[in-house]
């Protein structure tokens, strides 16, 4: 038991505004931060005697009896015993907000893993079928320096006497897909399976790109170059 | 954060190892742990005993607490399971016990009569007993009627703060205020009688 000078005393060294924060904590009216649960954490025995008092007060005014025990103590000793491995936080422990944004990081791998297989399998089915009629020809701004270097690479070449030289599309919004036509006096006409006219497989052409770009790269992926000349 | 969220901010602290946050859930707990097992079984000694062994469970169980309920609700249920195995138990032994088969995990109906809890014991502890609940009484009868008023429709008829408020048309704040200020009047008259 604490003397009336004792009480005085710790009342003088507990701050108001702890013992006020008790209170409200007591009656289920704290609003708190995370952070501020501090405030009782660094006091457990001030916050042990106020509601030692607390639960006295509200028994009295209820009828009940004064006779529930301070359990803590028992309490403790008892934990005490147990093993620090198979305590809480001793081992194993994954906290409430680390398992939650743990299932958020595996939802999240899982669909970019989904989302990477998707594309790779359609590229390469895309490729391998060489059914090109559902591709859509990329709409760029204008040849890179890569292009360029690529299609004077090309037309250096020295191509079959039935094969005129590749032309690059001149407006920079048409598609880059550069044909080789077998027909000089058509040059600047697409292929059916480039236009989607016809299924059948693709004519002799150059395709100089296929850009492959998702959300979940969020840049460009790796560039698919094919150049294929017709040799009948 | 609210109550049941400061509970489960504890509950995680907790989990990673902080005694002090267990201490915490178990200080605010304990007393009405207490009482829900008295409502089960008559033996004090028994009911304290139960009380513990109900807070050792919710410590070993932390980590299977999703947090999907409120913590006062899985620590209920932890004692009106440990009461039930108990009395279970003791029919095994061949004592007799009251089990009301009405009653249900979240029944706030009493299996018995929660007469563990009724004050009693030696004439000392009976005397000191009387004493504090006449210190507690005349504290309560010498608080201004304002504070006195708050703090019995918190205590009594456990209305929240903001309810008080529009009881008493007053703000919040000094719903707030005054069930503080009470408490801290009656505590200093108690302080030397409450014991431990």
């Amino acid at each position: 038991m604490v003397g009336g000078n004792g009480m005085k005393q710790r009342h003088a060294n507990e701050s108001t505004t702890l013992r006020d924060t008790v209170s409200q904590w007591w009656d289920d009216e704290w609003r708190a931060d995370d952070s501020e649960l501090d405030t009782l954490l660094s006091d457990v025995e001030g916050v042990r005697s106020r509601t030692r008092s607390y639960e006295l007060i509200g028994s009295r005014l209820r009828g009940e009896s004064l006779e529930t025990r301070d359990l803590l103590d028992s309490i403790n000793a008892r934990l005490d015993e147990i093993p620090e491995n198979e305590r809480p936080g001793g081992g194993k422990v994954v906290s409430l907000d680390s398992a939650r944004s743990w299932r958020h990081r595996r939802i999240w791998q899982g669909a970019i893993a989904a989302s990477l297989f998707a594309a790779v399998t359609a590229v390469g089915l895309t490729l391998s079928t060489g059914d090109r009629a559902g591709i859509e020809p990329m709409q760029a701004e204008g040849p890179t320096e890569n292009d360029r270097a690529v299609m004077a690479s090309l037309n250096a070449q020295e191509l079959p006497k039935d094969v005129s030289p590749a032309a690059v599309a001149s407006n920079p919004q048409q598609s880059r897909v550069v044909q080789a036509s077998t027909a000089p006096a058509n040059a600047s006409k697409l292929p059916d399976w480039a236009t989607g006219r016809s299924n059948s497989g693709p004519d002799p052409y150059v395709v100089t790109h296929y850009r492959m770009a998702s959300p979940e790269f969020g840049t460009t992926g790796p560039e698919a170059r094919a150049a294929t000349f017709d040799q009948k | 954060m609210s109550a049941e969220e400061n509970d489960k901010a504890l509950v995680a602290r907790a989990r990673k190892g902080d005694r002090r946050a267990f201490d915490l859930l178990v200080l605010k707990y304990q007393h009405r742990v207490q009482r829900l097992i008295a409502r089960y079984i008559r033996d004090p000694e028994q009911v304290f005993d139960l009380a513990q062994e109900t807070f050792i469970k919710a410590y070993r169980a932390l980590e299977r607490f999703r947090g999907d309920s409120a913590f006062y609700t899985w620590i209920y249920r932890i004692a009106v399971n440990t009461a039930k195995n108990q009395l279970a138990s003791d029919a095994r032994g061949g004592y007799m016990v009251s089990l009301n088969s009405g009653g249900s995990d979240e029944s706030d109906e009493p299996m018995i009569e929660p007469e563990a809890l009724r004050d009693g014991g030696t004439p000392d502890a009976l005397a000191a007993t009387e004493e504090l609940k006449a210190a507690i009484d005349q504290a309560i009868s010498d608080l201004p009627e304002d504070l006195r008023t708050a703090l019995t429709l918190r205590e009594m008829e456990g209305l929240s703060y903001d309810e008080i408020a529009s009881v008493m048309d007053c703000p919040i704040g000094t719903v707030r205020s005054r069930i503080f200020r009470a408490r801290e009047a009656i505590e200093q008259s108690i302080e030397s009688l409450k014991g431990g």
